[in-house]
This record gives structure tokens, sequence and C-alpha cells, in this order.
């Protein structure tokens, strides 16, 4: 491509019109915005507020066992609310969540038909979520939790 | 004299709780005005009626995804503002997928888990440093080559012909 095909273009800068004073965004104002997120987060049960997403993730499963060689929709389903609790249990204190979601997305990115070995892994993530939310593990430091997402992590990276 | 309670700030999220993150966060900082959308569609119905200044979106969503709302926003005749600030917060990391997310025309990326620091220090950075826009038969956005590197073909202010 030419340079003459290409247009640099200089738009007025609006935000700065508003963000004007450099206090609003200095060490003082991170440390402010940190604490209202820490007082938000801890406001927060996941473990009930996840509950819809569980239920819903729990039926889009069934959906694949009843139709496994067309499952691309259902397996899709799954693959975004994985993705939501995966960025939810980061923010809300539920790194198990983070780690269980996140295998969870990359076995069934993509996924259009399933054999039996498939649907049982992504049972056994749905699972492990549930159980998690269910026993309320929060933070660090639960070992049977972090052996059960090293068994699926192991499971997809054999199976994928 | 700080405007930071008139800036009008837009969050595209589809999870409530993530949306009430972010305006946390903002809110401790000074901004009063929020406009909350669930998913891409829904934002572009809500800009048909709010000016806003900045725009915080997630990927995934449906039916109308970050991605899809931000090349609209970007590239359709019909945007509302094809200039605005867009800052995009997932939880995809993988390289291919920052790249898209890049080519689609965001002014900014944020991996989740989502920082109060992270997310102010790139509001920083478009307050500071925006970057110009690039058009190019395939591409509209703010400039995706970080580096300033000299450039002798036309430029020109937005408000111009």
């Amino acid at each position: 491509m030419s340079k003459k095909d290409v247009e640099i273009i200089h738009p007025t800068n609006t935000i700065k019109q508003y963000v004007n004073d450099p206090r609003a965004l200095n060490p003082a104002a991170v440390a402010k915005a940190e604490a209202a997120m820490a007082k938000f987060t801890a406001s927060i049960d996941l473990a009930s507020e996840a509950e819809p997403a569980l239920q819903d993730m729990q039926a889009a499963y069934q959906a694949m066992v009843a139709q496994p060689q067309d499952c691309a929709d259902p397996a899709k389903r799954i693959y975004n609310l994985a993705h939501d609790l995966r960025g939810l249990g980061a923010s809300f204190n539920y790194p198990l969540i983070t780690r269980i979601g996140g295998s969870l997305c990359r076995f069934i990115d993509g996924l259009g038909q399933a054999n039996e070995t498939q649907l049982e892994i992504v049972r056994a993530h749905v699972d492990a979520i549930r159980a998690v939310m269910h026993n309320q593990m929060k933070g660090e430091g639960h070992a049977i939790g972090t052996q059960i997402a090293e068994g699926l992590e192991t499971l997809v990276r054999e199976e994928r | 004299m700080s405007r930071i309670d008139q800036l009008n700030v837009m969050i595209v999220d589809d999870n409530q709780h993530m949306r009430s993150l972010v305006r946390a966060i903002l809110e401790a900082i000074g901004v009063r005005h929020f406009v909350e959308a669930r998913d891409g569609e829904h934002a572009i119905e809500k800009l048909r009626n709010n000016e806003v200044h900045l725009i915080l979106i997630d990927w995934n969503m449906e039916p109308m995804d970050g991605l899809e709302l931000t090349r609209y926003l970007r590239q359709s005749p019909n945007s509302p503002d094809p200039f605005v600030p867009i800052i995009m917060l997932t939880g995809h990391t993988e390289r291919l997928k920052v790249e898209v997310a890049r080519d689609s025309g965001i002014d900014e990326f944020i991996a989740k888990p989502v920082m109060a620091k992270s997310l102010l220090a790139r509001i920083n950075s478009i307050v500071t440093h925006r970057r110009p826009f690039i058009k190019t038969g395939q591409y509209f956005g703010p400039d995706r080559r970080r580096k300033s590197m000299p450039f002798d073909g036309p430029e020109k202010r937005a408000d111009e012909d």
C-alpha cells in the first residue's frame, strides 16, 4: 500500500477536557479506587450470584448429551458461561473458578461434536465448578480443589 | 477545576457485577455519570440518546459482542462517534486474540481480573497520549504502532474535510 492510501487523523481529545486534574489519576486516587473495589467485591457472594449461570451451564451440558454429534451451540454456550465465570472468579476471590473455568474454555472452544470421553471431561469441569461454589472455596490454599484443577488441566492437555 | 464529575462513561458487559465493579472504581475517583449496557446492540441503542466520552467494553457478550460493537462504532456510517475512546476488558489473553481486538480499533486492552491501577493507567494513557487515528482501506482506528515514527502522507484534524 502506498503512503497516499494511508490517512492520519488527530481526533479531538474530548476526555482530556474532563480529566483535567492530574490528581484524578495519581497514586492517592488509585489507592482510593482499590479500597472501593475491595469493599465492593467483599459485598458480593459469588457462590449464590453464580447459581443461575451454573444452572444454565448444566442445561447446556444436557443439550450436548442429547445431541453429541451436533453440539456446537450448547458447547458455545458453555464456553461463554465458563469464560464469564473465569473473569468473575479472578475479580471476586475465587481463583479455583478462574482456573477450572479457564481449563473448560480451552477444552470446549470450537467443539462441534463430542464423544463419550469428551462429554465426561465437560461434565467433570461443570461438577468441579459447582463444588467449588457450593463449598465457597474462596482464595488460595484448598488442597483438594487444587488437585482437582490440576487433574482437569492434565485431561485437557491429553484429550484436546 | 476538575470536571471529572461531568465525564460520561459507558460500561458494556453482560454481567451486572462486572459493570458494578468497574463503576465502583470510577466512582471512587469522582466519575458520576454512567450509561450501562448488557451487550453491543443494547449499547448502540443507548448511544442514540446519550453522549459518552469513554466506553469500557467486555468481549464475550450475546447477541452482539465487544468486537462487533467496536467495529460498528469505528466503521459504520451510522456510528454516533467513530473517535470515541474504547477500552476492552476481557479474560482473553492469548496473543492472537489481543491482536484481533487491536485490529478492531480499540484504544486500550485490559486482561481480567480488572485492577483499579491498570484501569486508571489505561485511562491516563488515553488522556495524556491519545494516539492518532489511521485510515486505510482495511482499517480505521487508533494507530496500532506504539512507537512514534515519521510519516510523510497527508495529516489532518478530525474536524477538517
